[in-house]
């Protein structure tokens, strides 16, 4: 093998490893039937946050109204505070004739599942991902980058949906 | 050297043994509410740390209690005749309280030991009834300050060290639930 190749070797290897190492959203839309179209998105995490640092005209922090989401977000810390230390818990379970929604925490997770007749939805979501969304809003202003870095702390599954006809997964890997 | 390591082998179970305890006591208090309207009606269960609660009052005054008045059906009644009211009536001691007696319905509220417990009983065609039962440390807590202002937080602070069942409705097939317990 010669020094080139050797190097090219390398190179290969070390583009691999980040390729690895990187977080990625995977979209995935299904549309079912004979001439149904199949997408499969991934994105990584860590460029996009890199990308929006690149387009000059976009301002990292968007403001937004916060008077009401501060309220809202006083509530979902103290939440998360109080379930840290809980392993799994039912917190909201509401059945209205056929439709159905579940809140649950599942060790790191909080999930959540909407069932109605026509479709199913399914979240979840790691309670770090979501402390760190909370985190991005300062003082009337959402950060997007590191709302999206938050997201490196969720892995697996993340959002799902069910509807006649189509199928779209987020997932986190 | 064996000798030693069997005394410290017997120290570290017993101490893991004395942290048990300690972690038991630490168990937080959860509201649960459960609501259930029959057959085909809607079934909800809400699991909550006691401690959310307090957060998400936080948030609610302005929209349930103008100036400090509690917003009920037909009247306002102000938190200051409230409280005037309750010194009175919390020094009585154990005693019936509050007596109404109509066509339709009786209200009883009673003080017994520590609580104050509040029964509605209508005897029209729903056969509505309504307990609630509540400390009497809560309701001192609540009513506790000055003017028209009601301290909620004081009363969730109380309901902490309350385990059992607090309110409960029965409205014909409707049912309404709220306990407190250590169970996530």
């Amino acid at each position: 093998m010669t020094r080139l190749q050797q190097g090219l070797l390398a190179a290969v290897g070390v583009v691999l490893l980040i390729v690895v190492s990187l977080h990625y959203v995977i979209v995935r839309v299904e549309e079912r039937g004979p001439d149904g179209t199949s997408i499969w998105i991934p994105v990584p995490i860590e460029l996009a946050q890199a990308a929006l640092w690149f387009v000059p005209d976009i301002d990292q922090r968007v403001d937004v109204d916060v008077s009401e989401i501060g309220q809202f977000s006083a509530v979902v810390e103290a939440l998360l505070k109080e379930l840290e230390d809980v392993e799994e818990a039912e917190l909201v379970h509401v059945e209205d004739g056929d439709e159905t929604v579940l809140i649950h925490k599942k060790g790191d997770y909080f999930e959540v599942a909407v069932t109605t007749p026509r479709e199913k939805v399914q979240v979840r979501l790691a309670m770090r991902t979501l402390q760190g969304v909370l985190a991005s809003f300062d003082e009337g202003r959402f950060d997007i980058a590191a709302a999206l870095g938050a997201f490196k702390h969720s892995s697996g599954p993340m959002v799902h949906v069910d509807e006649p006809g189509t199928e779209v997964t987020l997932a986190i890997w | 050297m064996t000798r030693r390591l069997f005394a410290l082998s017997v120290a570290a179970v017993l101490l893991c043994a004395a942290a048990v305890p300690v972690a038991a006591q630490e168990a937080k208090p959860w509201i649960h509410v459960n609501v259930t309207e029959g057959a085909d009606g809607k079934n909800v269960r809400v699991n909550l740390p006691l401690s959310v609660i307090g957060a998400a009052l936080e948030m609610v005054p302005e929209k349930i209690f103008e100036k400090g008045k509690l917003k009920l059906k037909n009247a306002d009644v102000s938190i200051a005749d409230l409280r005037k009211l309750w010194i009175e009536l919390r020094s009585a001691g154990d005693a019936s309280l509050v007596e109404v007696d109509s066509k339709d319905s009786t209200i009883r509220i009673i003080r017994e030991a520590d609580l104050v417990i509040i029964k509605v009983d209508e005897t029209n065609e729903k056969n509505k009834q309504v307990r609630v039962e509540l400390p009497v440390k809560v309701v001192d807590a609540l009513l506790e300050g000055e003017g028209e202002e009601l301290n909620l937080r004081g009363a969730i602070e109380q309901l902490k060290d309350e385990r059992g069942d607090i309110v409960r409705v029965v409205d014909g097939d409707s049912n309404v639930r709220i306990w407190i317990d250590e169970t996530s």
